[in-house]
């Protein structure tokens, strides 16, 4: 994305500060996480319409042109600061890349830096046009939010099958894409997003284990245009896939070891295909203290231009027993009875 | 008030590139028939915003494009409409 006076990019540096390599990153997360706050807020009209873009680069005090992060304002918008954090996923993926190609090794310590640097003069090969959708706003009272909040909420009945589905696949990871309204209260400068249904996907050539799930990248465009035609006002807003625990843990309810939790791997998925900023990710598994056979759900999305865990309601029949610090319903979230103890809880790595 | 219209050229495409969700387009304009997919698409992946350290797969109307194809050898008579898709894995 041009911002019209620098560019920003991440480089990874080994323990004795040489470089070792570097990818241009992107402030598009910013920009929409500001665009969104705008309209959900009143002060900018949900056409779609980008404002003139405003960008500085928040230097680091010693070591320009590292940066801490940057501010950014749109149109006459106040300006917002973002930590240099924004830049974690390509970051992650650049030093990922370098493992991959052996050009660093396996245990090598890298660190990674966040720069800022001029634009390039050189002019684009072709003249671009860009448009954007407007956000799917669906006008609606929201007197349950608090002013100038945007909360997340899911129905009941779609964590209970999507429980159900996680039990019976067992050992492999298995995804949805998740359909939901997103509601807006202008009065109130509220957002709702209300999770309503969930489309199987299937893999993609890459296949599915008990440790990944593949996209397949035509398949998956056929789901999502297929929840673009319901008629019941619901869009696609994010998608759910499970961490499956390992087959010890199936045969061992008392084990404590926690399998929801949001992957490199999930970063660059909700990155490239979720990247509209009210898209969420939920992540169903094995959650704690629960038994394998009762798995648990977190919610993650967008926010401050990067993805962090976000918390949510459960709306519907049966929310009455949801236990959000627990993530699954509270009737079967009793402890296993006499489990002997084990003795230590295992750090998951993946 | 009379309005220029541009002289189409039997060479040239717009070519738009669409994101996964939809909710983003780059159309880069007057693209010529010999530009490869892959070099289109590795220029759309920056306009709109996408992280550039993944591999992205160009289709169109759900088939999917080898990105050394040039515009010509797809047969391309007319400003045209790929869909941008990530090749991703959760983990």
């Amino acid at each position: 994305m041009d911002t019209g006076v620098c560019t920003f990019s991440v480089e990874a540096r080994r323990a004795d500060g040489s470089l070792v390599g570097v990818s241009d990153a992107s402030i598009s997360p910013c920009v929409d996480d500001a665009l969104l706050r705008a309209v959900q807020a009143g002060q900018l009209a949900n056409d779609g319409e980008l404002p003139a873009l405003r960008v500085r680069p928040a230097w680091h005090d010693a070591q320009r042109p590292v940066v801490t992060g940057l501010t950014l304002a749109l149109g006459d918008q106040p300006p917002r600061h973002y930590s240099r954090e924004v830049f974690s996923t390509e970051a992650h993926g650049l030093i990922r890349r370098l493992r991959g190609e052996q050009r660093v090794g396996p245990e090598e310590k890298v660190s990674w830096n966040a720069v800022a640097r001029a634009a390039d003069p050189e002019a684009p090969r072709h003249r671009v046009r860009m448009q954007r959708a407007p956000f799917p706003l669906v006008a609606a009272p929201l007197p349950q939010v608090a002013v100038g909040a945007y909360e997340l909420c899911v129905e009941a009945a779609v964590l209970a099958r999507l429980r159900d589905r996680i039990v019976t696949t067992r050992s492999v990871e298995g995804a949805e894409l998740l359909v939901g309204r997103l509601l807006h209260d202008a009065e109130r400068r509220a957002l709702e997003l209300r999770i309503v249904d969930a489309h199987p996907l299937e893999p993609g050539r890459g296949g599915s284990s008990n440790t990944h799930f593949s996209f397949d990248p035509v398949e998956s465009a056929a789901v999502r245009r297929r929840a673009l035609a319901r008629d019941d006002g619901a869009k696609p807003c994010g998608w759910h896939h499970n961490h499956n625990p390992c087959e010890g843990c199936w045969a061992h309810p008392d084990c404590k070891v926690d399998w929801v939790f949001f992957s490199g791997d999930d970063c660059e998925v909700h990155a490239t295909l979720f990247a509209a900023p009210h898209m969420v990710a939920l992540v169903g598994g094995k959650i704690g203290a629960l038994p394998a056979a009762r798995p648990g759900f977190r919610l993650y999305g967008w926010r401050d231009g990067r993805v962090v865990e976000r918390p949510f309601r459960v709306v519907g029949d049966g929310s009455d027993g949801w236990d959000a610090e627990l993530g699954t319903f509270r009737d079967e979230a009793a402890a296993p009875e006499e489990s002997p103890m084990i003795e230590a809880e295992e750090e998951v790595s993946r | 008030m009379q309005t220029s219209v541009p002289t189409p050229s039997a060479n040239l495409r717009d070519v738009t590139f669409v994101d996964w969700d939809g909710s983003r387009k780059a159309q880069l304009e007057r693209v010529p028939l010999t530009s490869t997919v892959g070099q289109l698409l590795n220029e759309a992946v920056g306009h709109l915003g996408l992280p550039l350290q993944h591999l992205y797969q160009a289709s169109l109307r759900g088939r999917e494009i080898d990105p050394g194809q040039t515009l010509d050898d797809l047969g391309i008579e007319s400003d045209v409409e790929f869909d941008l898709v990530p090749i991703v894995s959760a983990g």
